[in-house]
C-alpha cells in the first residue's frame, strides 16, 4: 500500500541549480503555474463576450466577482474595495489550487506550509505597511485597547502586538492543516478499500463521503483565507 | 445560453437586480443571499489553531530574542506566556466574530458591546 503521505512529496521536474541554490522547477511549481493558467483562462474566456445575458462561463466569473465584492464590502468596508484586484486574485488562486488538488494524481500545493505561509506573510506585511501609510504613527494606538487603564499598558501592549504578529501563522496554518489532513484522510480510507477485500465497501462509502466533504473544505478554506484577509484589512483601515 | 421558454428566469433576474440596486442605494452590503458557509465543526478547529499559533509564535519570538540577547531561558518563558495570552485573545475574538456574523458590522469585529 502506498503511503498516504506520498502525495505531498516534492519532485523536481527540471533541475535548475544556480550557484548552489536549488531553483528546480518542481511538481508544486508546475501545479501553481497550471492554477494561474486556469484562473486566467476562466476569467479571460468568461469575460470575452460581454453578453448582457451571461453564458455559463460568464456566469461563473460574475458569480465569483459578486461573491468577492460582497465579501470585501461586508468585512472591510467600502474603502477596502481599493484592494479588490488583490483579494480577488488571492481568492481565485487559492480556490483554483484547492480544486485542482482534487483531481486524482494532481498535486495540492496549498497543503504545503511554506506556500501558504508565504502568501500569508505577504498579505500581512502589505496590510501593515498600508496601515502605517494610512495612519502614520497613530496606528500604534491600535495596540492599546481603548478604555483600558494606562497602568495595564506594559502587559496589554505586548499581548496585542503578539496577537497581531501571529496572524500570518494562524492564517497559513489553517489552510495548510485543513488541506493536508483532508487529503491524507482520503488516501488512508482509499488504502483501506483494497486492504479489506470484500469489506472494503465500508471504507468506500466513507471515501465517497470524504470526497464531497473535501470539495466543501476546498471552497471553505479559500473563503476563510479571503475573509480573514478582509478583516485584517478592516483593522488596518478603521483601526479597531 | 438563455432558455427562451423560461420567462421566470428573467423574473428572478429582475428581482435580484432590484435587490442589488436597493442595497446600492442604501450603501450597505449586497442582497441577503445566505451564501456564507456555516459549519460548526470548523469553529472549534479555528479556535484551536489560533491558540496553537499564539503559543508557537510567542515561544518562537521569545526563543529568538534569547538567542540574540543571550538571556537564558527567561524570554522564552515570557514569550510562551504572552503567546498563550495572545492566542487566547485571538481565539476569543475569532469566536466573537463568528457569533455576530449574521449582523451588519457597524463596529470592529471585537468590540465588546
Amino acid at each position: 500500500m502506498a503511503s498516504p503521505l506520498e502525495q505531498f512529496e516534492i519532485k523536481p521536474i527540471v533541475n535548475i541549480l544556480i550557484e548552489g541554490v536549488d531553483l528546480s522547477f518542481t511538481n508544486s511549481a508546475l501545479w501553481m503555474v497550471l492554477t494561474t493558467v486556469a484562473v486566467y483562462w476562466l476569467v479571460v474566456l468568461g469575460t470575452r463576450h460581454h453578453a448582457m445575458v451571461p453564458g455559463r462561463l460568464q456566469s461563473i466569473v460574475e458569480l465569483a466577482y459578486e461573491f468577492v465584492a460582497n465579501l470585501i464590502r461586508e468585512n472591510a468596508g467600502k474603502e477596502g474595495m481599493r484592494f479588490f484586484p488583490l483579494i480577488f486574485t488571492l481568492f481565485m488562486f487559492i480556490l483554483m489550487g484547492n480544486m485542482l488538488g482534487m483531481i486524482p494524481g494532481s498535486f495540492t500545493w496549498t497543503s504545503h506550509i511554506i506556500v501558504t505561509f508565504f502568501m500569508a506573510i505577504c498579505v500581512w506585511i502589505g496590510i501593515t505597511v498600508y496601515a502605517f501609510y494610512l495612519h502614520g504613527v497613530k496606528f500604534l494606538g491600535f495596540f492599546m485597547p481603548s478604555g483600558a487603564p494606562i497602568v495595564m499598558a506594559p502587559l496589554l501592549v505586548p499581548i496585542e502586538i503578539l496577537s497581531y504578529s501571529v496572524r500570518p501563522i494562524s492564517l497559513s496554518v489553517r489552510l495548510f492543516v485543513n488541506m493536508m489532513a483532508g487529503h491524507t484522510m482520503m488516501k488512508v480510507f482509499a488504502g483501506f478499500i483494497v486492504a479489506m477485500g470484500v469489506f472494503g465497501v465500508a471504507p468506500l462509502a466513507v471515501s465517497v463521503a470524504l470526497t464531497g466533504f473535501e470539495f466543501a473544505v476546498a471552497f471553505l478554506q479559500a473563503y476563510i483565507f479571503t475573509v480573514l484577509t478582509c478583516i485584517y484589512l478592516h483593522d488596518a483601515i478603521h483601526m479597531h | 445560453m438563455p432558455e427562451p421558454k423560461k420567462p421566470s428566469g428573467f423574473d428572478d433576474f429582475d428581482d435580484r437586480l432590484a435587490k442589488l440596486k436597493a442595497s446600492r442605494r442604501e450603501g450597505k452590503r449586497g442582497p441577503d443571499t445566505d451564501e456564507r458557509p456555516h459549519m460548526d465543526w470548523g469553529r472549534g478547529l479555528q479556535a484551536g489553531i489560533e491558540l496553537i499559533a499564539g503559543v508557537a509564535g510567542g515561544s518562537l519570538f521569545g526563543w529568538a530574542l534569547d538567542q540574540w540577547l543571550e538571556t537564558g531561558p527567561f524570554l522564552l518563558i515570557g514569550g510562551f506566556m504572552l503567546g498563550a495570552a495572545a492566542g487566547t485573545l485571538n481565539a476569543i475574538r475569532g469566536m466573537q466574530r463568528l457569533m455576530n456574523e449574521g449582523d451588519d458590522r457597524p463596529k470592529g469585529p471585537d468590540s465588546p458591546d
